[in-house]
């Protein structure tokens, strides 16, 4: 689930700053926590999955975006909620980032994720490829 | 929408969360709650019936697939004893013989075929012809079963 709804509010009840203007800023530092935390990490999940296997990974980030949607539903301030953002970010990178020995779908190498990978690896029949591309919505089965 | 129906209950829903309790000291406790507990749900379900796809590790012991089918063992168990006695009690009962197994003939008779001849199918209008077949039997069959769970699904996520 988004977090947008109630994010101003939530930053407003810290008692951060008596400025109201500010309040945006630190709710769009605790949003954007999570996408830059997944942008700088998320290049090593494809690779260990690779060494590891798909479902560890996708497992442990499982159940890791859980524990840090916990945490951040326990923040009481800033600082352990930009951590548990961060968090959750860090252990989402499954989604997005590819393995190194990415599936060849049409011919051409895909920069897709270890859950469209492992779709593509489940589908093996040509034809039904380009319903699995239509799974590429599985990226958004996670909480933002 | 969800996030938001759920946020700050004390205030939205007096009633059925009355203040002075952990819902008004953590007011952004409950959707977080119901997030990580439909993750968790699905990190279980996950554990227990998810197979790897990777193509070396596939054929790795999986403790959690074995738990899984396990568990499907005992509850189909728990709901199918009763008839599959009364399926076996029929099939008793019947008199129909059984088609007897044949050891007369020697080995099986292989085809004279050396095996699949080479196509050569040059012909582009043969391909396209095909290509197009193949779009044509496709198209009405895109709604499959999972895709519209997976439509579904997708609903229900942007609440």
């Amino acid at each position: 689930m988004s977090i947008f709804p109630y994010i101003y509010y939530m930053v407003e009840d810290f008692n951060i700053t008596d400025d109201k203007t500010k309040i945006s800023v630190y709710a769009g530092m605790v949003t954007s926590a999570f996408t830059l935390a997944e942008f700088s990490t998320g290049v090593l999940w494809g690779r260990l999955s690779d060494r590891i296997g798909r479902k560890p990974v996708l497992l442990t980030g499982l159940a890791g975006t859980a524990l840090s949607v916990l945490i951040f539903g326990f923040a009481p301030n800033l600082t352990v909620a930009l951590i548990a953002r961060a968090l959750g970010g860090l252990l989402n990178g499954y989604v997005r980032c590819p393995p190194y020995g990415t599936v060849k779908i049409d011919r051409r190498p895909s920069n897709i994720g270890v859950l469209q990978t492992t779709v593509a690896e489940l589908v093996t029949v040509k034809e039904h490829q380009r319903k699995s591309q239509c799974l590429e919505f599985l990226e958004l089965s996670h909480p933002r | 929408m969800i996030g938001g129906a759920l946020a700050r209950p004390c205030i939205s829903y007096p009633d059925l969360f009355p203040p002075g309790t952990i819902w008004e000291r953590f007011p952004y406790l409950l959707p977080n709650l119901f997030s990580a507990c439909a993750v968790a749900c699905g990190v279980i379900t996950g554990f227990l019936f998810f197979e790897e796809t990777h193509s070396e590790k596939k054929h790795r012991r999986d403790p959690g697939v074995e738990l899984g089918k396990r568990l499907l063992l005992w509850m189909s168990s728990n709901n199918c004893q009763i008839t599959a006695r009364k399926a076996e009690k029929q099939a008793l009962l019947d008199e129909e013989q059984l088609p007897a197994y044949r050891s007369t003939e020697n080995s099986p008779h292989l085809s004279t075929s050396s095996g699949p001849e080479p196509r050569e199918s040059l012909d582009l209008d043969a391909t396209s012809d095909a290509m197009s077949e193949v779009i044509e039997v496709g198209k009405p069959r895109v709604f499959t079963k999972p895709v519209i769970l997976n439509i579904i699904s997708y609903g229900i996520l942007a609440l």
